[in-house]
């Protein structure tokens, strides 16, 4: 069997209170465009709490920095294209691995999760 | 309004924007307060402190530039949970007034958090303002 966790894999986790991204949501809506890109503006947007959206993809995105182990440009250099199941693709390109983020919630808090897979 | 431009101005501009912020007593807050131990703030907070201080100080913060919190996932400059020699070098370019006689002798990632401090904020503040007046 083979080991589900090798060499050259990498996770990164990050957890967003929800009250948290309601109040930032609230205060810097016209700002989103600095750290998301147009498509996930949608994504917010379209929900009936927005916030709850927003703190999917803000702890979605920390996840996917924490996994690739390097400091960002900038927020929207990762672009997230939700699945519907609580998944996210990375319209990214990843040559040497696979990317999967995936996020749950519960009433207080989105917590979410990237694995970062080296391609065989 | 001209935005505040010795330190001790910055200062309780600082104290006050980051006391809205995390939802702290403001009179609680010093120079020497940690952002993460002390104040409890958390990634969604520090883009939250950023965008306040960019609205309040009228200046743009590139990410990464203030809260140099991503360097703490790099695997060259952590190692095993501790800042490595080379890591110590880069953060402190970085955070130049911080503490560090106290971090090198016990350098864990988990001591990091302390060096984030208002009063880091305070000195990039500075820093950036002067730097601006300079060139303009």
């Amino acid at each position: 069997m083979k080991p589900a966790f090798r060499r050259g894999d990498s996770l990164g986790v990050d957890l967003v209170e929800i009250k948290k991204a309601r109040r930032f949501y609230a205060r810097h809506r016209a700002k989103l465009s600095e750290i998301l890109t147009e498509s996930e503006i949608m994504f917010c947007r379209r929900a009936k709490k927005p916030y709850e959206r927003l703190a999917a993809l803000l702890a979605s995105k920390e996840a996917v920095f924490k996994a690739l182990s390097r400091s960002p440009k900038s927020f929207t250099e990762i672009e997230l294209c939700p699945d519907g199941y609580g998944r996210f693709k990375t319209a990214s390109a990843f040559s040497k691995k696979t990317c999967r983020v995936r996020y749950r919630k519960n009433a207080r808090f989105v917590l979410a999760d990237c694995y970062l897979k080296r391609r065989t | 309004m001209m935005p505040p431009s010795n330190k001790e101005e910055i200062f309780i501009e600082v104290r006050k924007i980051v006391a809205q912020a995390l939802r702290a007593d403001e009179q609680k807050i010093g120079l020497n307060s940690s952002l993460i131990k002390d104040l409890g703030a958390e990634s969604i907070d520090f883009l939250d402190i950023v965008f306040r201080l960019e609205k309040s100080f009228k200046i743009k913060i590139p990410k990464g530039e203030l809260f140099p919190e991503k360097l703490l996932t790099d695997t060259r400059l952590v190692n095993a949970g501790k800042v490595t020699a080379e890591g110590i070098v880069e953060l402190q370019k970085r955070i130049p007034n911080a503490d560090w006689a106290a971090f090198s002798e016990n350098p864990s990632v988990h001591n990091l958090g302390n060096l984030f401090t208002v009063g880091m904020i305070v000195d990039y503040l500075a820093d950036k303002l002067a730097l601006l007046k300079s060139t303009t």
